[in-house]
């Protein structure tokens, strides 16, 4: 399989190379024949990549321990359906998964791409393929998974336990999926830029395959925060780790080019700045890329790490110098064509928006590099962590979220102070009443309060905007779902962003829920003793254990009851004197009010191999908050140590993603050719013109 | 009250740049202050403190993770540690402090840089970033109302140029019948999944 | 084994890309001719939906009407411009009889509004 594998990413090697020479050879001469030659050529890559990617998994299929790849990151033991996940749990394999992932998305962009556009496709082809070059030349000379080793090992080493998980499906293919996926409006925007097609041809095809790439790379990062807070076992779910950030700041750019976009479609302003947001989000994938695969920062993810760093680094100051050097060329041609008439419209919140989704993404660039400018400038290191982009980045995505419900309450071009007021009264009116609820229930925290109201203000904005529409498509004799689905249906780009801005509502309320009110503790307790923290007792009842060749597994058996403090008058007040909110109980016989709600089974298991432990919280989710109870360590002398804490709201968090994936898929869902409008056949035309209606 | 805000009742036509501008400074102003305060300590139980002071210190033997996260032997004993330091009485920074010095890494055993001099620089970018960057959004609002754009040279625009205009009348004008200048009630017989008829297809 | 199914592959690869220099040229044009046909109409339908969308868009307040206008006849401009090439120096000519192509304005002055049809006329 390695020889096959290995001729495979030869043959995608040249193919790319005759692709880019081609297609730029064939257009400097005209030579029609070259260009389609070329075009074919970069679909036959698709092909090359499909044999190598199939030559690495049959080797694991077939337990080939002799490619080294497949020797480090699998075993016979294996469960056969982690081959999947072994394809890509180290650095070659996941490169060789970038390219099977990019040849495939070329193939089909080309394929798809207007025939309008026909003039700038060779250049956006050569810029695919050169693309593809780089990873094709990198999987080859520098990290190639058909690698031989001398000793064939008996047994291979087994794939990384922190993998072993559903979410490990599906969370680093969308990641890197969606990171390379960047390329394909990247090289739509520069091939019209190059070619001189300097309309808006492009735009369609740039904001699709941008909202593809930003709905897959937002997915995967809601299954990795799913993953982290179901088995990483640190109780949180995005810790500002440098591979998050790399993943977050090109979305981040999406996300300010998915909005702005919408400006230049519909009235032809922004022009520049939308390429210079392609721009910038392209070269953040390459840096994701840089960090991911050639591993200059410690991070979590660094499983995957080698000295790639400098290759990445060049390819990566090559895009930069390649994408903004075309910019400044092709600059003078970008003009807008009106002029923006007020602070107060649509377009305008959305440029005030581009800038905090900048604003996010630079501040989390500047987090990410500050520990090597300390290290340059004072030869001190410093840690950039969490706390850090909690405080910093905090206040502008609460500036964001708000700007979510000005930004579409305002029509184009200018807003009159009667439109203003007629919708802006509502959500204002429902976002003070929350706030003084708030207060009036005693919530202490003052940007807790902010956050709800910003919230509530959102939410009731994109609602007012459903139940106008609906309201009016009933009056006209639609039922009231119907009305709604109609009302959705007429915009579908439009609606599904609002799908997908209530999602982020969502996210908000599991976020604010867990960074304000989360509660922690841990302790320690022997079979038969009982933690109690706020209204929950846990009772450590049995454990058991087991032995694998790979692993040592141990778990608990433990019973959630809800509890009446005042049956522990006693031991809370001792306990707060002491400085806690939770304590111990040795003895627990059941008070009068202690009443069953669930029976969790937190989990510990120890990977020889690996000498690295993996663990399975214990969570009892509930939509108002989830009690997580993390296995620590289980004892010598047969205690457990536990970590407990109740983390409000998180379950929203997850509640999110059907609604983030139902929203994209609203916005991108292709609208038939021609509906409602009649396009007229010759017969009807012509009955038209004699009048035979 | 809530319809009697200032920027309402201004409307659009007396609204320059400037209470725009001061609006929308004034509210993250107010955001970053608010979300910057910090929680007096004095509120908090002891366990509470640790948490927080937990989700401060970094693990030093794990990859970028704090001892609030982590089940290395050497987190658990620093939690034991800043438990023990808590007992005594000691304040949120003495504990920082005791770890940076104490612990081999310095500063890089606090989470988020503290303190004066460089490390200052970490948390002011931010700032210059946000305001830098809302100042940038709002000056080029301005500028894009005073410019006078290109008139709006659509048919020039693109691919077609100026010349071929007679040409494309007579296309233009099939476009126009094809748009069906009276709407709607043959919209059924162009369903979405049947291709709708080509009206060329018979020549 | 694995070298017999590589050099297939490379076999393959090379006469896909090798193809448009050779082959029966006149069946590859016919065909051509015939998809690209296919895709321009397509195309030109998708600027029929886009007008529709922004009719939509202009009927619910959402855009202004000169907004309305100018971007309406970009894409009207458009559709014509994908119509044109569609009908191709080669390709069918669309309704050339020119009796047909009177008769039809006049009965579309009649039978609608006409007003956004004169700039574009003239």
């Amino acid at each position: 399989m390695a020889d096959l594998g290995v001729m495979a990413l030869l043959l995608g090697m040249a193919l790319s190379t005759y692709s880019v020479v081609g297609s730029v050879v064939g257009v400097k001469t005209g030579m029609p024949a070259l260009v389609v030659s070329a075009r074919r050529a970069l679909y036959m890559t698709m092909v090359t990549a499909f044999v190598a990617s199939g030559a690495l998994i049959a080797a694991f299929v077939q337990n080939e321990f002799t490619i080294k790849y497949v020797a480090e990151h699998s075993n016979s033991v294996m469960d056969r359906a982690f081959v999947w996940v072994a394809f890509y749990s180290g650095n070659e394999g996941s490169l060789l998964y970038i390219v099977l992932a990019l040849s495939i998305m070329s193939a089909l962009a080309i394929w798809f791409a207007p025939r309008r556009m026909e003039r700038s496709m060779p250049w956006t082809i050569a810029v695919l393929a050169v693309v593809q070059l780089f990873y094709f030349f990198v999987l080859i000379f520098f990290a190639s998974p058909f690698e031989l080793l001398d000793v064939i090992p008996e047994e291979g080493r087994g794939i990384n336990p922190l993998l072993t998980h559903p979410g490990m499906f599906s969370h680093p293919p969308m990641l890197m999926g969606g990171l390379i996926a960047i390329t394909i409006p990247f090289a739509f925007a520069s091939g019209a830029l190059i070619s001189g097609n300097y309309g808006d041809d492009w735009v369609d095809v740039a904001r699709v395959s941008a909202i593809l790439a930003w709905g897959v790379l937002g997915a995967g990062m809601l299954i990795g925060a799913w993953w982290a807070y179901t088995i990483l076992g640190w109780g949180g779910y995005w810790g500002w780790d440098p591979i998050e950030n790399v993943a977050l700041m090109p979305w981040l750019v999406l996300t300010a080019f998915i909005h702005s976009i919408m400006v230049q479609k519909r009235r032809g302003m922004f022009r520049m700045w939308n390429v210079a947001l392609l721009n910038i989000a392209f070269v953040l994938a390459q840096l994701g890329m840089f960090i991911n695969r050639g591993g200059p920062v410690v991070s979590v993810h660094s499983f995957a790490s080698s000295a790639l760093g400098i290759i990445f680094l060049s390819f990566m100051l090559l895009s930069l110098l390649f994408a903004f050097g075309l910019f400044l060329w092709r600059m003078p041609q970008l003009k807008s064509d009106r002029a923006m008439e007020s602070f107060m419209s649509r377009e305008a919140a959305f440029l005030v928006n581009n800038f905090l989704f900048l604003a996010v993404m630079g501040v989390t660039l500047w987090g990410v590099v500050f520990p090597l400018f300390s290290d340059l400038a004072r030869d001190v290191s410093v840690s950039v962590s969490a706390p850090y982009f909690d405080r910093a980045n905090g206040p502008i995505l609460l500036g964001i979220v708000l700007m979510m419900g000005v930004g579409p309450l305002l029509p184009w071009r200018k807003s009159s102070a009667r439109s203003l007021r007629r919708w802006f009264a509502w959500p204002l009116v429902i976002a003070v009443i929350v706030v003084v609820v708030l207060v009036a229930l005693g919530v202490k925290r003052p940007i807790a309060i902010l956050s709800f109201g910003v919230v509530a203000f959102v939410a009731a904005s994109i609602m007012e905007e459903w139940w106008r529409g609906t309201v009016a498509r009933h009056r006209s004799g639609d039922k009231w779902a119907r009305a709604w689905w109609r009302l959705v249906n007429g915009n579908r780009p439009r609606h599904g962003g609002y799908i997908v801005h209530l999602s982020i509502l969502m996210l908000g309320l599991g976020i604010i829920g867990t960074n304000f009110y989360q509660q922690r503790t841990d302790g320690a307790l022997a079979l038969g003793e009982s933690l109690v923290i706020d209204n929950y007792r846990i009772e450590y009842v049995d454990s058991d254990s087991s032995s694998r060749p790979d692993r040592i597994a141990q778990w608990a058996e433990m019973s959630i009851y809800r509890i009446d403090p005042a049956d522990y008058a006693t031991e809370i007040s001792l306990a707060r004197a002491q400085g806690s909110d939770s304590f111990r109980l040795k003895d627990s016989t059941r008070r009068p009010n202690d009443r069953l709600i669930d029976q969790i089974q937190p989990w510990h298991g120890f990977y020889p191999d690996f000498n690295m432990a993996s663990v399975r919280s214990g969570i009892r989710s509930t939509i108002v908050e989830d009690l997580y109870v993390i296995p620590r360590d289980f004892l010598s002398d047969g205690r457990i140590s536990i970590a407990v804490s109740i983390n409000p709201l998180a379950w929203w968090l997850w509640a999110s993603g059907p609604f983030f994936i139902l929203g994209t898929m609203v916005a991108l869902w292709p609208q038939p050719a021609v509906e409602r409008r009649p396009v007229r056949t010759e017969k009807q035309i012509r009955a038209l013109a004699t009048g035979d209606l | 009250m809530a319809s009697r805000f200032p920027f309402i009742v201004i409307g659009p036509r007396a609204l320059s740049v400037r209470p725009a501008a001061v609006l929308l400074a004034s509210t993250m102003i107010a955001i970053f202050a608010v979300a910057t305060g910090c929680i007096r300590e004095d509120d908090l139980t002891l366990e509470q403190r640790a948490h927080q002071l937990y989700s401060q210190l970094m693990c030093p033997v794990c990859d970028a993770q704090t001892i609030d996260g982590s089940n290395a032997p050497i987190a658990q004993s620093m939690r034991l540690k800043v438990r023990e330091l808590l007992d005594d009485g000691k304040t949120n920074s003495e504990i920082k402090e005791y770890f940076v010095l104490r612990s081999p890494e310095g500063e890089a055993i606090l989470a988020a840089p503290e303190g004066g001099g460089f490390n200052l620089l970490a948390w002011i970018v931010p700032f210059f970033i946000t305001f830098g960057g809302i100042g940038i959004a709002l000056l080029t609002i301005r500028n894009l109302r005073r410019s006078n754009a290109r008139s709006a040279e659509f048919a020039a625009a693109g691919s077609g140029s100026a010349t071929d205009q007679n040409d494309l009348a007579k296309y233009l004008a099939q476009v126009d019948r094809d748009l069906g200048i009276s709407p709607i009630p043959a919209a059924g017989k162009a369903g979405p999944g049947t291709p709708s008829p080509d009206e060329k297809a018979d020549s | 084994m694995a070298i017999a199914f590589g050099a297939l592959l490379a076999f393959f690869v090379v006469a896909v890309i090798a193809y448009p220099f050779l082959g029966s040229r006149r069946y590859r044009l016919a065909s051509q001719r015939f998809v690209n046909r296919e895709k321009l109409r397509v195309e030109r339908l998708q600027v029929y939906r886009k007008i529709s969308d922004l009719e939509v868009d202009h009927a619910s307040g959402d855009l202004t009407e000169s907004d309305f206008q100018s971007q309406r006849d970009q894409l009207r401009v458009t559709a014509a411009e994908l119509l044109r090439e569609e009908s191709g120096p080669d390709g069918p000519a669309m309704d050339s009889d020119e009796q047909l192509e009177q008769e039809i304005s006049r009965m579309r002055k009649r039978s609608s509004r006409s007003s956004e049809t004169g700039n574009e006329s003239k």
